[in-house]
């Protein structure tokens, strides 16, 4: 259901005021196009990323929909608060649901839902929207495992900061592990070499995704690792001098 | 569960140059500290500038902080420029040469308002404190900072020294690199110099002046007693309650200029000083012109629960 409603701004005198740049026959149209009204009952109000899509999240029923620019998904038992998530220009839509208390939770992406598990993250959308990935465990305690376009990678005994990083021509990701003692970076799912530590946020990918780059911590000292060779060993490493958290 | 968009944005740690292919970093080791570009390392300083906690990452283990180095690559990644103090004197190297040492480098002055989204008079009351880098010319064969000495602020442009103020702030290179605009403080005024010139006084400027992508205009936004306003190439545009973040946006053709206003509670998008119909709320982040010369935003009204996509376009269109 929707209205549109022309405004027509007439060229202003206002347009002396903008002194050199050319607004004299400068007016603008304004339309306005009124979107389905939101329920009295709806939470998790999102955006996509050029603020041009939106999504929230409506009770029907006993059970909870995800509705983005007016188009209501699947009702599930539930929702999770904050997890609905939109790509860029509306074309991906992705959050975490369950069929009911006590079962497991799955990401529903573009209206399909995935395998379950005991905990998910919120799903990321890539830059361009090419991808969904999310961090998975099949127990409360047990180990995790990256999901990749629905693809989950192999288990790890953490991932850290759950945090992935998409090159920006959509063809690699990376993100860091732990198996048993030690951390690794995985690129495309490969892991890298093993470290007793890799500082939180300093993954970088290049834009072509060719070159990676983070900061390592082994026995007692800080290296940078790029592209998969470690630097020298530094007591500090741009202010950062203590062991690594996780 | 987060992804970064930019992964050569600097971050914690390690700053990559723009294209990927060079990488630096500050090491330290028995108290000194270098700048090590592409494994070589650089000169002994007794500090190097790092920005303190630049974001906070909330992922399962709860919040991180997340540090941002203080190096600055050009765009084109040929140059690598950073602050650095030996002894009691501050100092900007630009590609691995040290320049004249200083009180102070960078500035201390950012404005925000406590949920960062738009800019009142409160905002004021809420001003962080910021460092800030060099800032290479887009085209990177133009380098300027703040500088201070005998307690007075100036820009150092390309080497020069420039006129003295209380402070200087938020310095910006147009395009093409030919012309260069930051805010500088006299007294208890604000003013944004262009090219060494100075503009009219305002209580507060927000953020950084913005040239037009021709270079040609300038705006920015301004605070004058309990308004905010638009100024663009020095002439103002009417006051508002407020003007919400990012403040004025240039369109590609460098012709217009679209903001969003608040006032009397309502907010609004104003395109080319004229403002459009007014709404209880303007959802997410304004981004601007886009290819086709047009605004578009979600707005909702207070009459009912509806939300409205609403488009400014060129009559043209």
């Amino acid at each position: 259901m929707e209205r549109t409603m022309v405004w027509r701004l007439a060229a202003l005198a206002v347009a002396g005021l903008l002194g050199g740049l050319a607004q004299a026959d400068g007016a603008y149209r304004v339309e306005e196009t009124r979107l389905a009204p939101l329920p009295k009952v709806c939470r998790d109000l999102v955006l996509s990323p050029d603020s041009k899509h939106m999504g929230y999240v409506a009770r029907q029923g006993s059970k909870w929909v995800a509705v983005v620019d007016g188009v209501a998904g699947e009702a599930y038992d539930t929702i999770r608060e904050d997890s609905l998530v939109i790509g860029p220009g509306g074309r991906r839509v992705a959050y975490v649901a369950s069929k009911g208390k006590g079962q497991g939770v799955f990401a529903v992406i573009d209206g399909q839902p995935g395998p379950e598990y005991a905990g998910i993250t919120r799903p990321v959308i890539s830059l361009q929207g090419d991808h969904v990935a999310y961090a998975a465990a099949r127990s409360k305690s047990g180990p995790m495992q990256m999901v990749i376009d629905g693809q989950p990678g192999p288990q790890y005994d953490d991932l850290g900061l759950q945090e992935i990083v998409f090159s920006l021509d959509e063809r690699h990701t990376v993100y860091t592990a732990k198996a048993g003692a030690k951390w690794q970076v995985v690129m495309d799912g490969v892991p890298g070499p093993r470290h007793d530590g890799i500082m939180d946020g300093s993954l970088h990918l290049s834009s072509d995704g060719k070159h990676l780059a983070y900061m390592a911590y082994n026995a007692g000292k800080w290296q940078a690792v790029i592209d998969g060779s470690p630097g020298p060993a530094h007591d500090s490493i741009s202010g950062v001098d203590s062991k690594p958290g996780g | 569960m987060a992804a970064r968009g930019r992964p050569t944005t600097p971050l914690a740690g390690l700053t990559l140059s723009p294209e990927g292919d060079h990488a630096a970093y500050v090491a330290g080791d028995a108290g000194k500290y270098r700048v090590v570009l592409d494994g070589v390392a650089g000169p002994p300083h007794d500090d190097v500038a790092i920005n303190s906690v630049l974001a906070v990452t909330k992922g399962d283990r709860g919040l991180v902080s997340v540090w941002e180095s203080g190096l600055v690559f050009s765009a084109d990644g040929r140059h690598l420029a950073y602050v650095a103090r030996d002894g009691d004197k501050w100092l900007v190297v630009t590609d691995g040469t040290p320049g004249p040492g200083y009180e102070e480098i960078g500035s201390k002055y950012a404005v925000s308002s406590p949920d960062n989204k738009h800019l009142d008079r409160s905002a004021t009351t809420d001003a962080r404190p910021m460092s800030e880098s060099p800032v290479f010319s887009p085209d990177g064969t133009h380098l300027a900072y703040a500088a201070c000495r005998g307690g007075k602020w100036f820009v150092v442009r390309d080497g020069v020294p420039g006129e003295e103020y209380d402070n200087v702030a938020r310095l910006a290179f147009s395009p093409d690199g030919e012309h260069l605009a930051f805010k500088a403080c006299q007294g208890s005024k604000w003013f944004v110099v262009r090219d060494q010139a100075a503009g009219a006084g305002y209580d507060e400027i927000f953020g950084a002046p913005l040239f037009g992508p021709d270079g040609t205009h300038l705006a920015y936004a301004a605070c004058k007693g309990q308004k905010w306003l638009v100024v663009v190439d020095e002439v103002p545009e009417p006051a508002y309650e407020g003007i919400m973040v990012p403040g004025p946006l240039f369109g590609r053709d460098g012709q217009h200029v679209a903001y969003i206003a608040r006032d009397g509670g309502k907010y609004f998008a104003v395109v080319d000083g004229e403002p459009g119909p007014a709404y209880e709320g303007i959802l997410g982040e304004f981004t601007g012109f886009g290819d086709e010369g047009a605004i578009e935003y979600l707005g909702r009204k207070s009459n009912d629960r509806a939300l409205y996509r609403v488009r400014h376009a060129p009559t043209g269109q």
